[in-house]
C-alpha cells in the first residue's frame, strides 16, 4: 500500500511538471498567433493598439507576461477574456463548462454502455447476422461525421417527429438528449469494437476453455473473464476521450445553440483571445493528465499483472 | 471476494460519474426554472393561449448570431453590440428608415457655425434615467470624455478623432476636460471639432456617443456593462438578465423613456443561435420570429414573402498587392483583371445573397449629393464595367510589357462560406479568361490573412472595407501613407486630391462632393483596386411582425418600434 | 554360440529418395503470408470487400487521368442541379428535385441538353458532383493512408519502446506524449499557416502532430500487459533481443488492436481533414475532398440532398468495407484462430 502512495504521490509530482511545460509552451505558441486580440483590429491606428496593449498588459515583455499570469493562476485568477470586455475567464469557463461536461459524461456513459453490449453481442455470436448487424451499426456510426449526425437527429426527432425539442438550452433534461446521442456515436462505435476483438480474443484463450471445462455457464464467462479482460485496452482509449468530450464539441454545440465551452475554444483561438486559450488549455490538460493517472491506477487494481511504472524498482 | 471489491471500485466510478452528471442536470433545471419567465418555449406557448384574448402581450422573439461582447456604449465597436445597445440607449440622433439624421434626445438639428466647427445642439426636457436620475447634458460630457480617455481603451475612439483634441488626449496628450465638448446648460451641449465635418450630425448616431449616467458608471466603475445589473441606459427598452457571457437575454419596456407611447412591445428576448440551420429550423417551427439567413441558405428564401434583405456599407474589393508582385505593377494587367471579372454573375449566380455589384469604390447607401440629394455611387455610375474581350486585349498588352507570358498568383481569403465562393469565382474567371494566369487560393483564418495584408507583402487578397459616414473614408484607402492602403500605392495627384477633400473642401459641400467624385474616377482608372459586391444582411421575419426599421447605416435593422400585429379579429 | 552369417547380398541399400518422398508434407507448405491469404480467401465478406475497395481504389487512381468532367470547372448555369440518370425513372434521380412540397424538373428549368446527365448531380458552381467526388475519394484515401502510416510507424513504435522499456524511459515518454496531447493542436496549425501554405503539406504535417497518441497508449498498455507473459518471458530469458521480440511476438499479438486503431485512425483523418478545410487549412480549393463535400453538404442537405448523401455514403462503403476487410485481416493473421 505504501508503494501505491508514493506512486501516487510521484505522480502527482510529475503532473505538476506536465501542467507546468504544458503552460509554457502554450504560452510560447500563442505569443506567435497572427495579429492582436482586438477583433476590430482593421480600424485601429498603431496609437490605438499601443493604447489597448498597454490596457491589457501586452506590451509587457514575454517573460513576464508569462510569470505574471502564472502568479495569477496560483491566486485563483484567470485573467480577463478579450473577446468580451471586462469578463474574468474564470466566470466564463465555470459558466460555460457545466453543459460540456454533462453532455460529455452523459454521452460517455451512453455511448460505452450501448457500445460494450454491441460488442458482447457481436463477439459471442461472432459471425452470425447479429454479429453482422451489431458491427455495422457501429462501422456506420463511425463512418458518418457527428455534425451529419447531429443534423439528422434534429431533423428527425425534433423537426418531423416534434418529440424533443429543436435546439436551445432551456428544457432540462429533454434538451440534452439529442446533443448527447450526437456526441455518444464516437465512444459508443469505439467501445463496440473494441469490446468485439477484445473478447473474441479472450473468449478463444485457454483459461476460457478451462472454465468451459469446469462447466461454468457462457453466461459467468463471458462477463467475469471476456469483458472484465476486454474492458482494460478500453479503458486507455475512453480516458483521453472522455476528457476530449467534456470539454466540448464546437459542431455539436454550435448546432443545439448550448452554452458550452467547445466553441468558445475555437473562438478564443481564431480571435487571439490568449487568457481563455490559456484557461482552456489548463483545464483541458489538467482533466487530460488525471485522467490519465486514474486509469494508470486502474491498471494495476483490474490487472495485477500490470505492474504500475515505478512500481518495479 | 477479492476481484468483487475492484470491480465495486469500477462500478462506484461509474455511479459517481452519474452522480456528477445527476448534478449537473439538477443545476440547469433550476437555472431553466428560475429563467422559465423568458424562456422563448414558455413563451411563445403563452402567447398562443393568449390569442383570443384582445390584450395579447407584446413579446418579440428574436435571435442573433453572437454573443454580446459589451453592453457598455463607450466600449462598443461591433455591429452586434450596437444592435444591442441602441435597443435599451439612445443617443441625440438616430438613422431613420430612409439613411436620414432624425433627431431623437435633440429636439432639432443642430446650429452650426459659419466655420463650421462648432454645434450646440438642445436637449428635450425632463429627460430621465430608468433609475429615475434627470437626464442631462452633463451625461454626454461624461461619456465623450470617457470615451477618449485611455484608460478606458475603447476601440472605436478613432472613429470620432474629428472631435477636437479628441486624438491628443486619446494618446494621454491632454487632459479629458480638454475635449471639445461642453455643457452649457443641462439642456444644452456645444461641440467644437478639430475640423469641418459635413457628416458629423451622421455620426451623432453612433452608439459610442451615447450619453452615460456618471454616477453610476462611476459606481460600477470597470465592471460598468459587464451584465444587466451593472448596465444603465436611456432606451426605449431595460437590459434583463444578461450574466456577461450567456447565450440569452431580453429587454422589458422602460417607463421612464420620453418616447414609451410610441412603444409597443412589452419584451423582447434574445436567443444566440450560432448555426445558421438551427436558426431557420426555430424559426419554421414558430419558436422564434426571426432568423438569419446566410450563404446556400439565402437563395432557398429569396422568393419567400417573409425574406428581408439589407444592403450593408461593406466592401468587398479584389486588393492588389501592388508593391509586392512586380505584375501588378502593369497597369493593363490590372486592367484586364477588372475587366475580366463579371460581377452580376458573381453576386446573382455565386453569391446569391442579395448583395449587390459594386461599381466603384464607395458603396450605396452612404451619403446622398448636398444638392440634388442623389446617392454617391448612383451619380457616379458604373465606373468599373465588365469587357472580356478588351481584358483580353490588354492582357496580351501587358504580357508583352512584362516579358513573359505566365503569371502564377496567390489570392488569400478568410475562410468564410463568402469568402470561399467568391475566391474560385475569381479563379476561375481569371484562369480562363487570361491565359497564361495561375491563380493558387489561400483561404484562411481572417487573423492570418489580415497579417498578410498588413505586412504588404501579397499577391492578390479578399478584403472588406466598411467606412463611416463619409465617402472619403473609402477613397483615404489609397492614400500613399495611410496604413490600411495595402497596395501601397503612390500617386502624388491623388495624394493631393485627397489632402483637398480633408482640408480646403471641408467648409465647401458642393466642391468636396465633386472632388470626391473626381477622386474615386481617378484611382479607379489606374486599376489600383477591383470592387467586388457591395454585402448584404439577410433575414427571415415572421410576417405577423410588423414595425422593424431597416438601414443601410449603422445596424442593418431595429426593432424598437416593432409590433406584432394582433389577429384577433379572425 | 552360433554366428549366423548372413551374407552382404541380403541386404540392399535402400533408394534414399522413398524415405525422403514420405517425409514429405502431402500438401506443399506454407509461409505465413501464404497461410494467412488461405484464410482469408475462405471469408467471404472480406473478400467481397477486398474487391470493392480495390476497385474503389482503381477509379480514385484511374480518376487522375479521366474524369467524366472536370471536376474543377464552373457552369454556372448549370448549379445545383439533382442527379439524372437516363436509365432511372425513380424521383431525386431523374432529374427532378423537390421544391416546396412539389417535383420539378430542374434540368428544363435551367436548359440542360437532353443529353446532358449528371449522374451525381452538380454542386453551387455547376461543378460536377461525380467527378468531384472521384477526385475527392483520391484525396481522402491518400490522407487516410498517411495517417495510418503515421499511426502505424510513430505509434506503435513509441508505444511498444515505452511500454516494455518502463521505468524512467517510459515515465518520461508519457509525460511528453500527455504535453504533446495538451497543447491545443488548433493553436499549432494556425501557426503552421504562417510558414506553410495550406494544403495537403500542412495537413500531413498537422496529421503527423497528433494522429498516432492514442495507438501509442494503447500499444504501451497493451505492450505492457505482454511483457509479463510467459511466452514473453522465455524469450526474454533466452536473450532473444528486444527489437526480435517486439517483431515476433508482441506485435503478432497486437495484429487485432493495431488494425482496430488503423481503421478507426482512417476515418478520424478523412473527418480531422475536414475540420481543418472549415478552418481554412485544409485541401485548398477549388480541389475536394470527401471531407470537404461533405461539410459543404451538410449546410444544405434539406433543399440540395444529393450535396451530402452521395460523398456520405462513399465514405460509408469504403468505411464498412475497410473494417469488414480488417477483421478478416485480422482473423486470418491470428495463428489462434481455428480453421
Amino acid at each position: 500500500m505504501t508503494n501505491y502512495i508514493k506512486f501516487i504521490a510521484k505522480r502527482l509530482a510529475y503532473m505538476i511538471v506536465t501542467l507546468l511545460l504544458i503552460s509554457q509552451i502554450t504560452f510560447l505558441l500563442m505569443n506567435f498567433l497572427p495579429g492582436s486580440p482586438y477583433s476590430n483590429e482593421e480600424k485601429l491606428t498603431p496609437q490605438q493598439l499601443e493604447i489597448m496593449n498597454e490596457k491589457y498588459g501586452l506590451s509587457k515583455p514575454f517573460g513576464e507576461r508569462y510569470l505574471l499570469y502564472m502568479s495569477g493562476i496560483v491566486r485563483g485568477d484567470f485573467g480577463i477574456s478579450l473577446q468580451f470586455s471586462n469578463q474574468p475567464v474564470s466566470k466564463l469557463l465555470s459558466e460555460r463548462i457545466g453543459p460540456s461536461m454533462q453532455l460529455g459524461i452523459q454521452a460517455m456513459i451512453f455511448g460505452t454502455i450501448v457500445g460494450i453490449v454491441l460488442g458482447t453481442v457481436s463477439a459471442l455470436h461472432q459471425n452470425s447476422f447479429l454479429d453482422a448487424l451489431a458491427s455495422l451499426s457501429a462501422i456506420i456510426g463511425r463512418s458518418i461525421p457527428n455534425f451529419v449526425f447531429a443534423v439528422l437527429l434534429q431533423l428527425i426527432f425534433a423537426i418531423t417527429l416534434k418529440w424533443l425539442p429543436i435546439a436551445l438550452w432551456n428544457d432540462g433534461f429533454s434538451s440534452t438528449i439529442l446533443p448527447t446521442l450526437a456526441l455518444s456515436i464516437t465512444p459508443m462505435a469505439d467501445a463496440a469494437r473494441f469490446i468485439r476483438t477484445e473478447m473474441i480474443e479472450v473468449l478463444n484463450s485457454d483459461y476460457v476453455e478451462l472454465a468451459r471445462a469446469k462447466g461454468q455457464s457462457e453466461r459467468r464467462i463471458a462477463i467475469v473473464h471476456g469483458l472484465r479482460n476486454a474492458l482494460i485496452p478500453l479503458l486507455t482509449l475512453l480516458g483521453p476521450m472522455t476528457v476530449g468530450l467534456m470539454t466540448g464539441s464546437l459542431v455539436v454545440e454550435n448546432i443545439f445553440a448550448i452554452p458550452g465551452i467547445g466553441e468558445q475554444f475555437v473562438k478564443s483561438i481564431l480571435t487571439n483571445d490568449y487568457s481563455t486559450i490559456m484557461g482552456v488549455t489548463l483545464i483541458y490538460s489538467a482533466m487530460l493528465v488525471t485522467v490519465i493517472l486514474i486509469v494508470d491506477i486502474l491498471y494495476g487494481i483490474i490487472d495485477p499483472r500490470i505492474r504500475v511504472a515505478g512500481g518495479k524498482s | 471476494m477479492k476481484t468483487n471489491w475492484k470491480l465495486g471500485l469500477l462500478l462506484l466510478i461509474l455511479v459517481l460519474g452519474t452522480v456528477l452528471s445527476g448534478c449537473g442536470s439538477n443545476k440547469t433545471a433550476e437555472s431553466s426554472n428560475t429563467k422559465s419567465n423568458n424562456s422563448t418555449a414558455s413563451e411563445t406557448n403563452a402567447g398562443k393561449e393568449a390569442e383570443t384574448t384582445p390584450q395579447e402581450p407584446q413579446i418579440l422573439n428574436w435571435i442573433i448570431v453572437s454573443e454580446l461582447p459589451t453592453a457598455d456604449s463607450v466600449k462598443s465597436y461591433d455591429t452586434l453590440s450596437s444592435s444591442q445597445i441602441e435597443i435599451f440607449a439612445e443617443g441625440l440622433y438616430k438613422i431613420d428608415g430612409n439613411n436620414k439624421t432624425v433627431p431623437v434626445l435633440a429636439t432639432g438639428d443642430p446650429v452650426i457655425s459659419e466655420d463650421g466647427l462648432t454645434y450646440s445642439i438642445k436637449l428635450r426636457d425632463g429627460l430621465k434615467w430608468p433609475n429615475g436620475d434627470p437626464l442631462t447634458a452633463k451625461d454626454f460630457v461624461f461619456a465623450w470624455q470617457r470615451l477618449f480617455n485611455p484608460a478606458t481603451a475603447a476601440q472605436n475612439a478613432s472613429t470620432h478623432f474629428n472631435i477636437k483634441n479628441a486624438q491628443a488626449i486619446n494618446e494621454g496628450k491632454k487632459a479629458a476636460e480638454e475635449l471639445g465638448i461642453e455643457a452649457v446648460s443641462d439642456t444644452e451641449l456645444k461641440i467644437t471639432l478639430e475640423y469641418p465635418d459635413t457628416y458629423f450630425t451622421a455620426s451623432l448616431s453612433s452608439v459610442n456617443l451615447y450619453p452615460q449616467n456618471e454616477a453610476f458608471v462611476t459606481e460600477k466603475g470597470e465592471a460598468y456593462g459587464t451584465n444587466s445589473e451593472n448596465t444603465l441606459g436611456n432606451g426605449p427598452f431595460i437590459l434583463k438578465d444578461w450574466d456577461g457571457t450567456g447565450l440569452n437575454w431580453s429587454f422589458i419596456k422602460n417607463e421612464q423613456y420620453w418616447d414609451k407611447d410610441n412603444i409597443k412591445l412589452d419584451k423582447i428576448n434574445i436567443q444566440v443561435v450560432k448555426e445558421i440551420g438551427t436558426g431557420i429550423n426555430l424559426y419554421e417551427s414558430g419558436a422564434v420570429d426571426v432568423a438569419s439567413l446566410s450563404g446556400e441558405y439565402i437563395s432557398q428564401y429569396t422568393n419567400n414573402p417573409e425574406y428581408l434583405s439589407v444592403l450593408t456599407l461593406t466592401a468587398s474589393n479584389l486588393e492588389l498587392g501592388i508593391s509586392s508582385n512586380k505584375a501588378l505593377q502593369n497597369e493593363n494587367f490590372r486592367k484586364a483583371i477588372s475587366l475580366v471579372i463579371n460581377r452580376d454573375e458573381l453576386v446573382n449566380n455565386v453569391l446569391i445573397d442579395g448583395s449587390n455589384p459594386l461599381t466603384g469604390i464607395v458603396p450605396k447607401g452612404i451619403a446622398v449629393n448636398p444638392d440634388t440629394g442623389t446617392d454617391f455611387s448612383d451619380e457616379a455610375g458604373a465606373i468599373v464595367v465588365t469587357d472580356v474581350e478588351e481584358g483580353k486585349r490588354l492582357w496580351e498588352l501587358a504580357k508583352k510589357e512584362l516579358g513573359t507570358d505566365k503569371v502564377k498568383l496567390e489570392l488569400i481569403t478568410s475562410d468564410t462560406d463568402t469568402a470561399k465562393k467568391t475566391s474560385q469565382y475569381l479563379q476561375s474567371q481569371l484562369e480562363t479568361n487570361l491565359s497564361g494566369v495561375t491563380i493558387e487560393l489561400s483561404n484562411v483564418p481572417t487573423k492570418v490573412r489580415f497579417e498578410k495584408m498588413m505586412s504588404y507583402k501579397f499577391d492578390l487578397a479578399l478584403g472588406g472595407w466598411t467606412g463611416d459616414f463619409d465617402p472619403v473614408s473609402y477613397l483615404n484607402l489609397f492614400f500613399s501613407t495611410y496604413e490600411h492602403n495595402h497596395a501601397r500605392y503612390k500617386d502624388e495627384t491623388y495624394d493631393a486630391l485627397i489632402t483637398k477633400i480633408k482640408t480646403e473642401d471641408a467648409t465647401d459641400p458642393q466642391t468636396r462632393w465633386k472632388d470626391l467624385q473626381e477622386a474615386q474616377k481617378y484611382i479607379l482608372s489606374k486599376a489600383v483596386v477591383t470592387p467586388l459586391y457591395q454585402g448584404a444582411s439577410n433575414y427571415l421575419v415572421k410576417s405577423k411582425v410588423k414595425g422593424i426599421v431597416t438601414h443601410n447605416l449603422g445596424t442593418p435593422l431595429e426593432i424598437t418600434r416593432a409590433y406584432i400585429e394582433q389577429n384577433s379579429a379572425k | 554360440m552360433n554366428t549366423i552369417n548372413i551374407p552382404d547380398s541380403y541386404f540392399e541399400p535402400l533408394d534414399k529418395e522413398i524415405y525422403r518422398d514420405m517425409e514429405k508434407a502431402d500438401y506443399p507448405s506454407l509461409t505465413l503470408y501464404q497461410d494467412s491469404w488461405r484464410r482469408l480467401k475462405k471469408n467471404k465478406a472480406a473478400v467481397i470487400s477486398l474487391c470493392i475497395l480495390l476497385a474503389v481504389l482503381l477509379t480514385a487512381f484511374l480518376s487522375i487521368w479521366y474524369t467524366p468532367r472536370d471536376p474543377n470547372l464552373q457552369n454556372l448555369p448549370h448549379a445545383n442541379l439533382p442527379p439524372r440518370i437516363p436509365w432511372v425513372h425513380m424521383n431525386g434521380f431523374n432529374g427532378l428535385a423537390k421544391v416546396s412540397g412539389e417535383w420539378v424538373d430542374k434540368y428544363t428549368l435551367a436548359n440542360v441538353p437532353a443529353n446532358t446527365h449528371y449522374y451525381f448531380g452538380t454542386d453551387a458552381f455547376g461543378r460536377d458532383l461525380l467527378s468531384r467526388v472521384l477526385a475527392g475519394t483520391r484525396l481522402s484515401l491518400l490522407i487516410a493512408v498517411v495517417a495510418a502510416l503515421f499511426d502505424v510507424f510513430i505509434g506503435i513504435t513509441y508505444g511498444l519502446i515505452s511500454g516494455w522499456k518502463g521505468g524512467i524511459t517510459d515515465n518520461i515518454m508519457q509525460r511528453v506524449l500527455e504535453i504533446i496531447s495538451g497543447v491545443p493542436t488548433l493553436v499549432i496549425v494556425i501557426l503552421m499557416l504562417l510558414v506553410f501554405k495550406p494544403g495537403i503539406p500542412s495537413i500531413i504535417i498537422a496529421l503527423a502532430f497528433t494522429g498516432w497518441i492514442s495507438m501509442a497508449r494503447v500499444i504501451r498498455a497493451q505492450t505492457m500487459k505482454l511483457k509479463e507473459q510467459e511466452f514473453i518471458l522465455a524469450s526474454k530469458t533466452l536473450g532473444v533481443p528486444f527489437i526480435r521480440i517486439a517483431l515476433k511476438h508482441i506485435i503478432p499479438n497486437l495484429s487485432g488492436i493495431i488494425i482496430i486503431q488503423t481503421m478507426f485512425s482512417i476515418p478520424s483523418a478523412i473527418f480531422f481533414e475536414a475540420f481543418l478545410s472549415f478552418i481554412g487549412i485544409g485541401v485548398r480549393p477549388p480541389d475536394a475532398s470527401l471531407g470537404t463535400l461533405l461539410n459543404e453538404g451538410y449546410k444544405t442537405f434539406r433543399f440540395l440532398p444529393h450535396l451530402m448523401w452521395i460523398p456520405a455514403v462513399v465514405l460509408c462503403v469504403i468505411m464498412i468495407t475497410f473494417n469488414l476487410l480488417a477483421d478478416g485481416l485480422r482473423d486470418a493473421f491470428d495463428p489462434k484462430m481455428k480453421d
